[in-house]
């Protein structure tokens, strides 16, 4: 993508959450194995948008692998050995996705982000960490100060319920308050203070259903923002880890976690906001609103007009 | 420990100092943050009528706490704030600690803290759960920010807390102990309550689909997943305050971590925090004497048995402590 004076605008990662998708990155505009109904309709709603929007298809120039959402999602050090291969091999840019973190997986976080402290100082290349867990963003910063931070769409909060956010740019609302619900906070002057020591290369969006307010002038670095799911919410208690076990046993965090995720998903219908206008599916411990072609075409026409702006697709529900 | 009691009302302030409570938080949305963004743009994470409803009012409740010799802490923990609101932030700060004599801040944004830390430099600063510290990496960074207390999520449990409390040093940590759970972690629980809770079972149908392709479910499958389904509710149900019902004896229901009040002591924490700002003031004043009649146990040095023993009892709901689903500590 470029504009009249032949400056490249936008960029175009693929987020996958697991090795075996790796290979659907080069094209993810083609039909992927095991692809769901939702999966299906949003690729077609996505790339139908970017013609709209770009007349042309472009060719992803970066992975970002990894699931944001689940700490249990966490690869092994061989998985993003294997990613990061596969990526420098196809021409790909790598960048790694990271949940929030309870202690015992930080630690194992820390291992793999030694490993790739390690690779970028190898290859000379860069390595994008995004983080979704300040916890891991200052650990990150401090024991790794070489790697690229991305501060992820966990930690750019916002308001992403579907059940009221169409609400939210209605004319009689107050200015000041729609403003509010299509702003970030992390481009205050505070918040960069806070920011200000680490080498923060790039900030993550979800699409808002009521729109984002994003700025050209306070873009500086990265803007990333993700299609086709937004993320409504995530937490501890997965819908379907322990499937089997004990009814007590339920509803936690599992160590042993069997990844009855990538099995089963499910929807939600809402008996009492019938004017929704975005569907919910919950996977695994995370609940996320499902775009439209009006809200891909909304995102990426914002981000056509930024000197920094990044489309993120992801192939699948990312979890 | 110190038991860390809502208020809702300068009148709930000796009913709850008489009944036990050793530290009290609160909210206030002034009537010009309300005029200019409309009462849906939270200043914290409760809707502006569950605080107090004046900074007159504010004020004689800090007096009436003062009395008892108990601290009275302020939320300001929405999961963001924008530029623009930071002027109207740091007044209410100075005024709040310079002449409400509030003693703590609850903040969540850590770009709210960097702003405190420059212009309001003594007001001190606890780490709401909402900023989700669970981590020792979170830990670190809280305490370069010279933060007094972390308020530990409730999804953190027992074993995790040790570590976290070695690497806090002499921060203080407080962690839930009665009421109000939450589905999904509330740090990154992007919905409004406005429109009632999200998790809340009731609203939703779940329907069950493969996640990979379009194969249909097996009719076992299908079993499995409904009979989850059924599971979940009940779980969300405990969550959400079993309905916000009452017991029989009069004892709130919901989410507790009574039987695991020897442990937390002997962990080192330092503060167990009672939820429900907006709450009925006699749920919080049932809620602080539960707390109360267990912690007189702790602090008389009884087993750990002992503790749980008597937790159960007073708790007089069996079926529930033994379903599991109801307990923070698991």
């Amino acid at each position: 993508m470029s504009n009249a004076e032949g400056v490249s605008l936008l960029k175009f990662a693929v987020a996958v959450q697991s090795v075996r998708d790796l290979k659907f990155a080069k094209e993810p505009w083609a039909p992927i194995d095991l692809q769901n109904e939702i999966e299906t309709e949003m690729q077609s709603a996505f790339f139908g948008a970017w013609k709209e929007v770009f007349g042309e298809v472009a060719a992803p120039s970066r992975i970002i692998f990894g699931s944001e959402f689940c700490q249990h999602r966490l690869p092994t050090v061989r998985a993003v050995n294997k990613a990061l291969d596969y990526c420098w091999k196809n021409g790909f840019e790598f960048s790694f996705a990271t949940s929030y973190m309870h202690e015992e997986k930080f630690q194992e976080l820390a291992d793999i982000l030694a490993v790739l402290d390690e690779q970028m100082k190898k290859h000379e290349k860069n390595i994008e960490i995004i983080v979704n867990d300040w916890g891991v963003y200052f650990y990150t910063k401090k024991r790794f100060p070489e790697l690229d931070l991305v501060i992820g769409r966990l930690l750019n909060k916002s308001i992403r319920d579907p059940r009221v956010a169409h609400y939210y740019n209605e004319s009689n609302a107050p200015e000041e308050g729609k403003e509010f619900f299509k702003k970030t906070g992390l481009f205050s002057q505070s918040f960069r203070q806070f920011l200000g020591n680490g080498r923060v290369t790039g900030f993550e969006f979800d699409q808002l259903i009521q729109g984002n307010f994003l700025s050209e002038e306070e873009a500086e670095q990265t803007i990333g923002l993700h299609f086709p799911f937004g993320c409504t919410a995530s937490g501890s208690a997965c819908m379907v880890g322990f499937i089997d076990m004990d009814k007590a046993d339920k509803f936690r965090g599992d160590p042993e976690c069997k990844q009855q995720c990538q099995r089963y998903v499910f929807e939600l219908k809402n008996k009492r906001h019938l004017d929704m206008r975005n569907r919910v599916f919950q996977k695994g411990n995370s609940a996320f609103y499902s775009h439209d072609s009006g809200l891909v075409r909304m995102g990426l026409e914002s981000l056509q007009a930024m000197k920094n702006g990044r489309a993120v697709y992801s192939l699948r529900i990312p979890v | 420990m110190n038991i860390l009691a809502p208020l809702g009302a300068k009148e709930e302030v000796e009913m709850l100092a008489e009944s036990g409570a050793e530290e009290f938080y609160c909210g206030i949305t002034p009537m010009e943050w309300m005029e200019k963004y409309s009462p849906g743009v939270w200043i914290n994470r409760r809707n502006p009528y569950a605080g107090f409803p004046s900074f007159k009012d504010l004020e004689e409740a800090v007096r009436r706490a003062e009395a008892y010799d108990i601290p009275l802490f302020l939320t300001l923990n929405a999961p963001y704030y924008t530029e623009a609101q930071y002027p109207m932030l740091i007044d209410l700060i100075k005024r709040c600690q310079e002449e409400v004599g509030i003693k703590a801040f609850i903040v969540s944004d850590p770009g709210l803290m960097a702003a405190m830390k420059s212009q309001v430099p003594k007001a001190p600063i606890h780490v709401s759960s909402l900023a989700a510290p669970m981590n020792t990496g979170s830990i670190e960074l809280y305490k370069q920010m010279q933060v007094e207390r972390i308020v530990l999520p409730r999804s953190v449990q027992l074993n995790e807390i040790p570590a976290l409390k070695e690497a806090a040093g002499d921060i203080e940590l407080e962690v839930f102990i009665l009421n109000d759970g939450c589905v999904y972690e509330e740090s990154f629980c992007m919905t409004t309550h406005s429109a009632g809770a999200f998790c809340s079972q009731a609203q939703w149908n779940y329907v069950p689909q493969h996640a990979d392709g379009n194969k249909s479910l097996t009719a076992a499958e299908l079993d499995t997943l409904n009979e989850q389904v059924d599971d979940y509710r009940e779980f969300v149900w405990f969550v959400n305050d079993c309905n916000c019902q009452i017991a029989h004896d009069g004892l709130p229901l919901g989410p507790c971590g009574l039987c695991s009040l020897a442990k937390l002591d002997s962990m080192g924490v330092d503060s167990l925090k009672i939820v429900g700002r907006e709450g009925a003031p006699y749920r919080k004043l049932a809620s602080v004497q539960m707390v109360k009649a267990v912690m007189e146990q702790v602090r008389g040095k009884a087993a750990e048995e002992e503790v749980e023993k008597l937790a159960r009892k007073i708790r007089n709901q069996p079926q529930y402590c033994e379903s599991g689903l109801m307990c923070y500590y698991r």
